[in-house]
């Protein structure tokens, strides 16, 4: 693929939009077809919702709460281990 | 009985005053009528009639004209209902009220926000989304 052909997205919310409206006019046009457009807005898709949650951490994080990446440690916390602490007091 | 209608006073400018009236009227239904000449960018089409035109700035855009995208009626009384649940639940997160109780809701419309509770950023991303449904659903009718 040229330099000519590369299209690149520009990597922002509206940036995203101008994809979209891009993949608008070139399913209308007949240069795009159907399984191609799917893809791209199920890829959108993942994309904005990805975002969507980044955007909720933010406010989580600005408000004060820390996280702690339980799932990308491997001191992660077994489940039901609380309950068999609380039974036998320990 | 009194005549209070005295058009031997009042005539003139009576008639002066409606005459007006009739011009600022003709002034505004052509304005109104006249056909936009823009598409919309999702599904390409014009006006339909009068009424049911194609709006340039939409809701969400209105602090920034040159950013909105141009939706044909039906895609933008979509866009608008989409954005109006998404500020309202955003409105009842602020204030911590549940928008499915009725007090809350009496609560939520005497409550008035000096800023906007969506960024633009989230705006542009709630679009994007919108943006990606309706070409599933593009998608959908082609097959």
């Amino acid at each position: 693929m040229t330099d000519k052909q590369l299209k690149i997205t520009e990597k922002t919310s509206s940036g995203l939009c101008d994809a979209l409206f891009d993949e608008f006019d070139l399913l209308r046009n007949g240069l795009s077809d159907a399984h191609r457009a799917s893809a791209v807005a199920k890829l959108a898709v993942q994309i904005i919702n990805t975002k969507k949650l980044e955007i909720e951490a933010a406010a989580f994080h600005k408000a004060g709460l820390r996280f702690i990446p339980l799932a990308l440690t491997s001191k992660g916390i077994p489940i039901g281990k609380k309950e068999e602490n609380a039974e036998t007091g320990v | 009985m009194q005549d209070t209608d005295r058009p031997h006073v009042h005539g003139e400018t009576r008639a002066r005053i409606l005459a007006l009236v009739k011009e600022i009227d003709a002034v505004y239904k052509q304005h109104m009528r006249k056909p936009t000449g823009m598409v919309c960018d999702i599904c390409n089409k014009g006006d339909t009639d009068d009424i049911h035109k194609v709006k340039d700035v939409v809701n969400g855009y209105e602090h920034r004209e040159h950013m909105s995208p141009r939706l044909c009626y039906g895609h933008a009384c979509g866009w608008n209902t989409s954005y109006t649940k998404l500020e309202y639940n955003r409105r009842c997160l602020l204030l911590g009220l549940n928008r499915k109780v009725f007090t809350d809701r009496i609560e939520m419309s005497r409550t008035v926000f000096n800023e906007p509770v969506l960024s633009d950023e989230e705006v542009d991303l709630h679009f994007a989304q919108y943006l990606a449904k309706q070409l599933q659903k593009t998608v959908k009718e082609k097959r």
